[in-house]
């Protein structure tokens, strides 16, 4: 993992110490509100329906054990003994008090920790391959460039105030894992004809109202330009993007709006003039970065017998090993997500207690390491098969032992109308019923991978337009109704989900999900995932058997 | 209206154009003017002496880069603290086309910005929020003297000559005030290996 060094660390401390006098000259009546929220969402401050929310940077999804019993203890003493995890693999608190924030932000960092740059119109924090220095199908660790990214975009002068948020997400392997086309900037590392690693990328991807698949605008960037490109693309946005329309400031309205092609030599345009200058990164400042994420010292094993014997006796184990555990690089291990989304439980919540097993898992199992994932679960990076047993059990017994990972009750879902002021409908209590309906193991593994993703406003947070099913709230009337969509997907084949047909009553949601699943279940060929099959009949089999009585 | 430049409270001495004609105007006077004022009046203004040129966030430094030899000031506008296009209109101004003279921000300023305008190249303000009043200029100036060492390094080359020591060794694209000693050279980067001795 990175480690901060005297630079960081100072940095960091002197960043809590202003936002401490930002928020004494609030207190004291020095700011207005409207002057304070530009800097308390620099901060991760928000102002949510019922109180603040605080989201604290987890930088590209990774975590130390000691840095989670931190969160923990966060959530035990400045909140309510409980955190969030979101999509951008950050956490978020609930609860917390103006006056303790200050607080908060020196405890985080004490823990090489921060709420920097996690809301505000600026570079948000880096999301990165969750399975970074782990998976078997890397072809570089995606960590290293989503550190010098956020060491580069951290308090950049030049682009706090953007004309909207700018999310930036790297994967270095040859599986997406991070969805990285839905992003302003996506960075995907590649290998050229002659073997060298550099980045395709992808701009003006996002949700939001007007979902955009983005566009590669470069097939292949060298990787010791990726600064300079960085602010070629952040530069041409800052100076082009749309500050008229809140909803139009996203660069994909930029990209769109000017045609891919003019874009695209716009943003070459300028880093021709700035490239090879101060941002070239030095071959050996590369290098030192990568010995921070230089892999842990795992010995292949052999095929363990105990595991296969362990699989054999529980079934629950066997299923929970089917689906939760992805193909590790070293022989003899596995990659463990932790599904924090239980049967009628909150997706992404996790108690103290619980980060507290984790964060004891971590150091007794797993190198020390957690990943947050951008679906809202925890992963242990680097188990050995012969503990995987051992790690299921005590999750098990910290009622984190669902195995859904990739399934339908693996529900990504914002926090919507129980939290959240711009929600127009409830997304929480919606996720909790349709786990509630799908608890069943047999039946969800019966079903097979799917993605289903509920959001409470047209923002899209719950990344609705993305999932296989996109479940999306709307207000019609001082009533909540829900609209659905088929057909979306965050992956390589990233694409946006097709609205099935009109919106259902709260009340009706689980059925009409039930309704679709029965559909798919009738017409799918053998062995064919969900989205294969939507991809193959399209959407009309689904609509006539949803809308036949209506 | 004062101005506080390099933390310093000076005196507004510019007169604006402000749709006027320059004819009649005695040539010495310091004048601020637009891009198209300057384009209108190109003839009666080639003889003022001391030429400031007011850019909206629209418009594109480019488009001046030619004039930009005969201007004394740049001042540029925020029409709202959030619109932060004079951030890269500044940076244009300094990296690309070398502009020494003044870089003014003026209206929706907020002191919390201080930092990021300085390290952008800009180097004096006239604000327009309730802390212009008189009694707080002197106020200002001393946020804006904070600004200059609030932190002991930055992640990032900018602009501005505070900003633009480089650091030595590590992390060669960040930046320190030459004021501080803090070197970034004096890091261990441990060996990353797994806390549990694990036997086969």
């Amino acid at each position: 993992m990175y480690a901060y060094d005297a630079f960081d660390h100072a940095f960091v401390q002197d960043r809590a110490n202003e936002f401490r006098e930002q928020v004494a000259r609030r207190l004291a009546g020095a700011l207005t509100e409207d002057e304070f929220k530009p800097l308390r969402l620099m901060n991760g401050l928000y102002l949510q329906l019922h109180a603040y929310m605080l989201r604290v940077a987890i930088p590209y999804g990774t975590l130390s054990a000691d840095q989670m019993r931190r969160l923990a203890l966060i959530a035990r003493r400045w909140d309510r003994g409980y955190g969030h995890f979101t999509t951008r693999q950050n956490i978020q608190f609930n609860w917390p008090a103006l006056v303790d924030v200050p607080d908060i932000l020196d405890s985080l960092a004490e823990v090489e920790m921060h709420a920097i740059q996690t809301s505000g119109n600026c570079i948000r924090n880096v999301t990165a391959d969750p399975f970074s220095g782990a998976a078997a199908d890397e072809i570089e660790d995606s960590r290293v460039w989503a550190e010098i990214i956020r060491q580069w975009s951290t308090l950049h002068p030049e682009f706090a105030f953007l004309p909207r948020k700018f999310k930036i997400a790297v994967t270095g392997a040859e599986a997406d894992r991070t969805a990285v086309k839905f992003h302003d900037i996506g960075l995907r590392m590649r290998r050229n004809a002659k073997g060298q690693v550099g980045f395709e990328v992808i701009v003006g991807g996002g949700q939001g109202r007007t979902p955009i698949v983005g566009i590669t605008i470069r097939e292949f960037l060298p990787k010791q330009h990726l600064l300079s490109y960085l602010e070629a693309v952040l530069r041409t946005y800052n100076l082009l993007g749309r500050r008229d329309n809140l909803y139009k400031a996203r660069i994909k309205i930029l990209v769109a709006e000017t045609g891919a092609a003019v874009f695209t030599k716009t943003v070459e345009a300028e880093w021709e003039r700035i490239h090879g200058g101060a941002l070239t990164l030095p071959q050996d400042e590369i290098r030192r970065i990568e010995a921070h994420f230089a892999p842990p010292l795992l010995v292949a094993a052999l095929a363990d017998g105990g595991y296969a014997a362990a699989r054999l006796e529980s079934p629950d184990f066997a299923a929970w090993c089917r689906s939760n555990l992805f193909a590790h690089r070293v022989p003899g291990h596995a990659i463990v997500t932790i599904s924090l989304k239980p049967a009628g439980g909150i997706p992404g919540d996790a108690t103290a207690e619980q980060m507290e097993v984790i964060a004891n898992l971590a150091d007794q199992y797993a190198c020390s390491e957690i990943r947050v994932t951008h679906e809202q679960n925890l992963v242990l990076p680097h188990v050995r098969e012969t503990d995987l047993f051992a790690v299921w059990q005590a999750l098990v017994a910290a009622d984190l032992g669902t195995a859904n990972i990739g399934l339908i009750s693996d529900i990504i879902a914002c926090p919507g109308l129980d939290y959240c002021n711009l929600a127009n409908a409830r997304a929480i209590p919606v996720a909790q019923r349709i786990s509630r309906h799908f608890a069943d193991p047999a039946l969800v593994e019966e079903i097979g991978p799917i993605t289903l993703n509920i959001s409470g406003c047209i923002n899209a947070c719950g990344h609705h337009h993305a999932g296989h099913i996109g479940i999306l709230g709307v207000d019609k009337h001082g009533e909540e109704f829900y609209q659905i969509t088929l057909g979306g997907a965050a992956d390589d084949d990233a694409a946006i989900g097709q609205i099935l047909g009109p919106s259902v009553p709260y009340d009706g949601v689980v059925e009409a999900v039930d309704t679709i699943i029965q559909t798919y279940r009738s017409v799918r060929q053998t062995g064919e995932r969900f989205i294969d099959t939507v991809r193959r009949t399209g959407i009309n089999p689904f609509k006539e058997v949803l809308y036949a009585d209506r | 209206m004062p101005i506080v430049k390099d933390g310093r409270i000076i005196e507004d001495e510019w007169t604006v154009l402000d749709g006027g004609d320059p004819l009649g105007l005695a040539s010495s006077m310091p004048l601020l003017v637009t891009p198209d004022e300057l384009k209108t009046h190109a003839t009666s203004l080639s003889g003022f002496t001391r030429l400031g040129l007011k850019l909206e966030p629209a418009d594109a430094v480019e488009a001046i880069a030619a004039d930009l030899r005969r201007i004394e000031l740049v001042v540029l506008v925020f029409p709202k603290f959030n619109d932060g296009r004079a951030f890269s209109q500044a940076r244009l101004l300094r990296d690309r086309h070398a502009f020494k003279g003044e870089i003014r921000a003026s209206g929706h300023v907020l002191i919390d910005q201080f930092g990021f305008l300085q390290r952008s190249g800009v180097d004096a303000v006239a604000m327009d929020s309730p802390l212009s009043k008189a009694a707080d200029e002197a106020a200002i100036a001393e946020a804006w003297e904070r600004e200059v060492t609030r932190f002991q390094g930055h992640y990032q080359p900018a602009q501005g000559d505070l900003s633009q020591k480089p650091s030595m060794g590590l992390r060669r694209w960040a930046r320190f005030p030459p004021a501080v000693g803090l070197t970034a050279g004096a890091v261990v980067v441990h060996e990353v290996s797994c806390a549990a001795a694990w036997a086969y």
